[in-house]
C-alpha cells in the first residue's frame, strides 16, 4: 500500500514537470518582448532591464526555464501588473474562496447524484428512472454560465430569494481567519454572518453542481445497475437479507467505489472550471481573477493562475487514485 | 436477473436475421434506439436552419435597427409578429440571430472536431502501432493537456493567441486532442493483434497503409461516437469562451456572445440573453443523444 | 420413509414474460424431501432446476417471473403463501443456499468472516464474542485451517476451493433444516470438487441437513444422492431412488443421459460414447406432446401429439413417458 503511493506520486512529477513547460513556453512563443508583456505598457526602462536580468532573457532558453521552475518551486510568481502585489499573496486571498465554492457545489450533486443514482437503479425503467436520466442528459448539454443567468434573474431579481452576487453582504461583519467564510462564521459562532455566507453561495453553488451531478448520477446508476446483477447479491437475499441492507450495505460499498473515482475527478474540474461560474456571480475566487487576468493581459496573473489550478487538479487526481485503492481492498494487495 | 439472462438467448437466437452485412443492423438500432433518433432529429434540424438560414430569416442578424430596440417577444405585452421572440438592444431580431447562430455553432463544432480528430487520430495511431518511446512520448503529451481543466486550457491559448472566433476553434481542437488520441491508441492496439493485420504485414504492406487502410476503418465506432459528443462539447466549450469575451466578437451571431451581449439587460429584456442558451441547450442535446445513441448501437461494450 | 417430508413440491409451475411470450420454466413439477435426506435434481443447463430452487428460496423476480400455480410446503407451510417479512427469516436461517460460483459469489468488500457472521447476527441475538466463536466454530466444521486468522481475509486472498468451504460455512452457519446446493462443484478443479463432494457427505452425517443438490452432472449425483429427479425443459421426466435409476433408467432420456457418461474400461476404443441427438429444445418453442418427441430414439405417433402423464411404476419410482403409461 505504502510502495504504491510512493509510486503514483512519483508518477506524477513528469507531468508537473510538463505543466510548467507548457506554462513557460506560453509566454516564450507569444510574440513580442515577455519582459513588456509581463510589466504592461507603462512600464519605465528601468524595470524592463530588472525583468529581463529577474527572467534571465539574455540567457539560453532552457537556462531561462531552469530559471523560471527555480522561482515557482519557491513559489515566487511575480507580481501583477494591476495592483503591484505578488501573485502568491491574491492567490492566497483567492483560492478558499473557490475551493469553498467547488465542495458546496460538490457536497450538492454527490449527495443528491447518489441519492438519484440508487433509486435510478433499484427503479429501472420506472418514471423516476427515465426522468432522471433525461435530466442528467438535459444537465450536462447546459451551459453553465447562462443557468446561473437564469437562477440569478428568477431567485434573485424576480424573487429576491438569494442576492445576486458576491461573497457576503457589505455590511455583514465577519472576522476572517481561514478565509473559509462558512468555517469562520462557524468558529466565531456569528449565525447571521452564517445565514448570509450561505445565502451568498447557494445559486453558484447550485449553478455549478448541475454538471457533475448529472454525472455523478449517471455514474452511480450504471454502477448499481452492475453491482445488482453480480452473484454474491444474490447471495445476500439467500442469507434472508431485506431489501434495504442488500442495497445500502451489499451493493452500495461496491457500486460507490468507481462513482467516488468520479466525485473527485469532478472536483478536480470543478477548480479549474469555476472560471465562468465564478464570473456570472462575481464570486471572488481564482477562476474570475483569473478571468480578469486574461482580460487585461496580466501574464504573471495567467502564469500563476494556470499553473495554481493545472497543479491542484493533478494533486487531486492524485489523492483520487490513492483513495481508490485505499477503499478497495482488491487492489491494495497488488 | 441471472435466470432470465439464462432464457433470453434461446429467444434471441431464433428470432435473428441471417445473411445480412452487420451495418444495416446497426442502422436498425440506430433508428430503433430512441436517444439516438431524437437525436438525430435535433442535429438534421440545427443543420436545416443553419443551411436555409437566408430563407428563413426575414431580417439581417448583423444590421442594426435602431427604432426596433428591446422589443419584447410576440407573447409578452408589447410584443408584435414581426420579431417572435424579441430584439435585442440593437433593434436585431433575435431569432435570426439564434438561426445564423446555428452556422456560427455548426462551423465551430466541424473545425474543432476536425482539428481534434486529425492530430488525435494521427498521434494515438502511432502511439498504438509504434508503441514503445514514441507512445511513451506522445502519451505523456496527453497527460499533460488532460492535467489542465478542460475549458481554462482553452482560455489560457486564446489569451495567448488572441481573442477571436478562429482562435477560440484552434483552442478548443487542441483540448479535444487526447479524447481522440486516446480513443484511437486503445483501439489500434486492439486490432493490431489481430489476424488481418498480422496478414497484411506479412503481404508487405506498409505501415501507413496498414494503419489508415486495414486499421483506422475497424475502429470507427468508438471514434465516430466520441466525434459526435465532440461536438457537443465544442459547441458548449465556443459558447463559455465567446460569453468571456474570448471566442466570436461581435457583431457576430454567436448564441454565447449573445448571452454575453444580454446579460447587462437582463431585468429590462430577459429574452435577450434566455433566447441564445435554451439554443445551445437544444444543440448540445443533440449531439450527446446521438452520441449515446451511436454508443449503443455500435458498440455496446463502450456504455458507461 | 413413514416420516412427513420436509419439503414437498406439489405441481409448481413457475413460468417468465418475456416479450409477449410465457416461458414455462418450471411446469408441474412435484417432489418430496425427508429430513436428512439428498435429492438430486438433474438436467441441462436450461432445464428449470435453477429455477425451482430460486422458487423453493422466494427469489423470483416478479414481474417477469410468476407462480402460475403449486405449493410448496416447508415443515408444514407453503412458502409460496408466506408474505415477503417472513420468508425473509426462513432464508438464511431454514433453508440455506449455495451457488455455483465461489469466485463471485462472495462480496469482495467485506472479509469472510464478517459475510458469514452477518447470517448469524440477522438471524440469531448473539453478542460480538459469541457470533466470532461461532464464525471459527463453522469454518472449523468446513475444515477451513486456522480459521482465527482466515475470518479477517477478503475473498480475494482464497482459492476458489477455499471459498467453497466458506459459503458453506455460511450455509451451514445457523444450523438450518434445508440446504440447496446449487451446482456447488461444477466451477471447481476435480480435485477440489472431490473433496468438497466429501465434505458435504461427512457434514450431512453429522447435521442431518436435508441437501437438494442440483447438478448437471449425473456422476456427482451418484455419490451424493439417494434419490434422484431428472428434469428436461422444465418437467421431471423420471424420479427414482439413486439405486434403481443407475441399474436400470425407465425413461429414454435417462437412458440417454446415462449411456453418454464414459465409464473408464467399460468403453473400448472402439466403441464410441453415445450420445442424445439434437439440442434441448428452446422454451419458446417446445414441441407438441412429450417435449422429449422430437430427440427420442424410441418416438412413436402418440408422442408427438400428447402430453405422456405421470405414472407411477411399481417399484414407487415416476416415469413421464408412454412407454410405461
Amino acid at each position: 500500500m505504502f510502495g504504491f503511493i510512493i509510486r503514483r506520486t512519483l508518477a506524477v512529477i513528469p507531468t508537473l514537470l510538463g505543466v510548467t513547460i507548457v506554462v513557460f513556453f506560453m509566454l516564450a512563443i507569444t510574440p513580442g518582448d515577455p519582459a513588456e508583456l509581463l510589466l504592461g505598457e507603462r512600464a519605465t526602462q528601468e524595470s524592463l532591464d530588472a525583468m529581463r536580468e529577474y527572467l534571465g532573457l539574455k540567457k539560453p532558453l532552457y537556462i531561462q526555464y531552469g530559471m523560471f521552475l527555480k522561482r515557482v518551486v519557491q513559489f515566487d510568481l511575480g507580481e501583477t501588473i494591476w495592483s503591484r502585489q505578488k501573485v502568491s499573496i491574491e492567490i492566497k486571498e483567492r483560492f478558499p474562496a473557490t475551493i469553498e465554492l467547488a465542495l458546496v457545489a460538490m457536497v450538492i450533486s454527490s449527495f443528491f447524484g447518489v441519492l438519484f443514482g440508487i433509486i435510478s437503479a433499484t427503479k429501472q425503467y420506472s418514471w423516476f428512472d427515465y426522468v432522471s436520466m433525461v435530466g442528467s442528459l438535459i444537465g450536462v448539454s447546459m451551459p453553465v454560465f447562462w443557468l446561473g443567468l437564469i437562477f440569478m434573474l428568477l431567485f434573485s431579481l424576480t424573487l429576491g430569494w438569494f442576492p445576486m452576487s458576491g461573497r457576503i453582504g457589505i455590511d455583514t461583519n465577519l472576522q476572517v481567519i481561514t478565509n473559509f467564510y462558512i468555517i469562520d462564521a462557524i468558529i466565531t459562532r456569528n449565525w447571521p454572518a452564517l445565514m448570509d455566507c450561505l445565502r451568498h453561495i447557494a445559486l453558484p453553488a447550485l449553478a455549478l453542481s448541475t454538471i457533475p451531478l448529472a454525472i455523478v448520477s449517471r455514474m452511480t446508476r450504471s454502477s448499481m445497475l452492475e453491482v445488482l446483477r453480480q452473484d454474491y447479491i444474490k447471495t445476500a437475499k439467500a442469507k434472508g437479507l431485506g431489501q434495504m441492507k442488500i442495497i445500502f450495505k451489499h451493493a452500495l460499498r461496491n457500486g460507490l467505489i468507481p462513482v467516488i473515482t468520479v466525485i473527485g475527478l469532478q472536483f478536480g474540474i470543478l477548480l479549474g472550471g469555476a472560471i465562468l461560474t465564478e464570473t456570472v456571480f462575481a464570486w471572488p475566487g481564482v477562476g474570475k481573477w483569473l478571468y480578469e487576468g486574461v482580460v487585461k493581459r496580466d501574464y504573471m496573473v495567467i502564469q500563476g493562475g494556470t499553473l495554481l489550478v493545472a497543479t491542484s487538479f493533478v494533486i487531486v487526481n492524485l489523492l483520487v487514485d490513492i483513495l481508490y485503492a485505499v477503499i478497495n481492498p482488491r487492489i491494495s494487495v497488488k | 436477473m441471472k435466470l432470465l439472462n439464462k432464457i433470453i438467448p434461446f429467444f434471441e437466437a431464433a428470432t435473428q436475421r441471417e445473411d445480412r452485412h452487420p451495418f444495416f443492423d446497426q442502422i436498425e438500432k440506430l433508428f430503433s434506439n430512441k436517444t439516438g433518433l431524437a437525436g438525430l432529429i435535433i442535429i438534421t434540424f440545427f443543420l436545416a436552419i443553419a443551411l436555409f438560414a437566408p430563407l428563413l430569416t426575414p431580417y439581417d442578424p448583423i444590421e442594426n435597427a435602431l427604432y426596433e430596440q428591446l422589443k419584447p417577444p410576440i407573447w409578452e405585452s408589447g410584443g408584435a409578429i414581426k420579431n417572435i421572440l424579441g430584439t435585442d438592444d440593437l433593434g436585431r431580431d433575435i431569432l435570426s440571430r439564434i438561426i445564423y447562430g446555428a452556422r456560427v455553432s455548426i462551423t465551430v463544432g466541424i473545425v474543432s472536431v476536425g482539428i481534434a480528430l486529425f492530430f488525435g487520430a494521427i498521434m494515438g495511431a502511432v502511439a498504438g502501432y509504434y508503441k514503445g518511446w514514441l507512445d511513451n512520448l506522445i502519451m505523456r503529451l496527453m497527460d499533460i493537456l488532460l492535467a489542465f481543466p478542460h475549458i481554462l486550457l482553452a482560455i489560457v491559448i486564446v489569451a495567448y493567441l488572441g481573442p477571436g472566433l478562429k482562435n477560440a476553434m484552434i483552442a478548443i481542437g487542441i483540448i479535444t486532442i487526447p479524447r481522440f488520441a486516446r480513443i484511437v491508441r486503445a483501439s489500434v492496439m486492439e486490432e493490431f493483434e489481430k489476424d488481418y493485420v498480422t496478414a497484411a504485414r506479412a503481404a508487405g504492406a506498409t505501415d501507413f497503409r496498414i494503419i489508415f487502410n486495414a486499421i483506422l476503418p475497424n475502429c470507427m465506432a468508438p471514434i465516430i461516437v466520441q466525434a459526435s459528443l465532440g461536438f457537443g462539447s465544442a459547441i458548449l466549450d465556443a459558447a463559455g469562451l465567446s460569453f468571456l469575451g474570448l471566442g466570436a466578437q461581435p457583431p457576430i451571431p454567436e448564441w454565447g456572445a449573445m448571452i454575453a451581449s444580454g446579460r447587462s439587460m437582463i431585468l429590462r429584456a430577459w429574452w435577450v440573453m434566455t433566447f441564445p442558451g435554451i439554443a445551445i441547450l437544444f444543440a448540445v442535446l443533440g449531439f450527446n443523444l446521438l452520441g449515446d445513441g451511436l454508443r449503443d448501437a455500435l458498440d455496446p461494450r463502450l456504455r458507461d | 420413509m413413514l416420516e412427513r417430508p420436509l419439503l414437498e413440491m406439489r405441481n409448481l409451475k413457475t413460468y417468465f414474460k418475456v416479450r409477449g411470450n410465457i416461458l414455462k420454466a418450471v411446469d408441474d413439477v412435484s417432489f418430496t424431501l425427508a429430513p436428512g435426506e439428498t435429492l438430486g435434481l438433474v438436467g441441462e443447463s436450461g432445464c428449470g432446476k435453477s429455477v425451482t430452487a430460486a422458487t423453493i428460496m422466494g427469489l423470483i423476480p416478479i414481474p417477469p417471473g410468476m407462480i402460475a400455480g403449486g405449493e410448496i410446503y416447508f415443515n408444514g407451510v407453503d412458502l409460496l403463501k408466506l408474505p415477503e417479512s417472513r420468508m425473509r427469516k426462513i432464508r438464511g436461517c431454514d433453508i440455506s443456499m449455495i451457488f455455483q460460483e465461489p469466485m463471485t459469489s462472495l462480496n469482495p468488500v467485506f472479509t469472510v468472516g464478517d459475510q458469514v457472521g452477518e447470517v448469524i447476527e440477522l438471524h440469531e441475538k448473539l453478542s460480538r464474542s459469541e457470533i466470532r466463536r461461532r464464525i471459527i466454530d463453522a469454518f472449523r466444521l468446513v475444515g477451513i485451517p486456522a480459521p482465527e486468522k482466515r475470518l479477517d481475509d477478503y475473498p480475494h486472498q482464497m482459492s476458489g476451493g477455499m471459498r467453497q468451504r466458506v459459503m458453506i460455512a455460511m450455509a451451514l452457519a445457523c444450523n438450518p433444516r434445508m440446504m440447496i446446493a446449487d451446482e456447488p462443484t461444477t466451477a471447481l478443479d476435480v480435485t477440489i470438487q472431490a473433496q468438497i463432494l466429501e465434505l458435504m457427505n461427512d457434514l450431512k452425517r453429522k447435521t442431518g441437513t436435508a441437501i437438494l443438490f442440483i447438478t448437471h452432472d449425473l456422476g456427482v449425483i451418484a455419490e451424493m444422492a439417494q434419490k434422484v429427479a431428472v428434469m428436461y425443459a422444465g418437467k421431471v421426466m423420471e424420479l427414482a431412488t439413486a439405486a434403481d435409476l443407475y441399474t436400470e433408467p425407465k425413461h429414454p432420456y435417462t437412458v440417454g443421459l446415462l449411456s453418454s457418461i464414459p465409464v473408464l474400461g467399460k468403453t473400448s476404443k472402439k466403441q464410441r460414447l453415445s450420445t442424445i441427438r439434437g439440442v434441448v429444445p428452446s422454451l419458446f418453442s417446445l414441441p407438441p406432446g412429450c417435449l422429449f418427441s422430437d430427440r427420442c430414439p424410441e418416438t412413436r405417433e402418440i408422442c408427438q401429439n400428447e402430453d405422456p402423464p405421470m405414472t407411477t411404476l411399481a417399484d414407487k419410482r415416476l416415469v413421464r413417458c408412454f412407454n410405461y403409461a
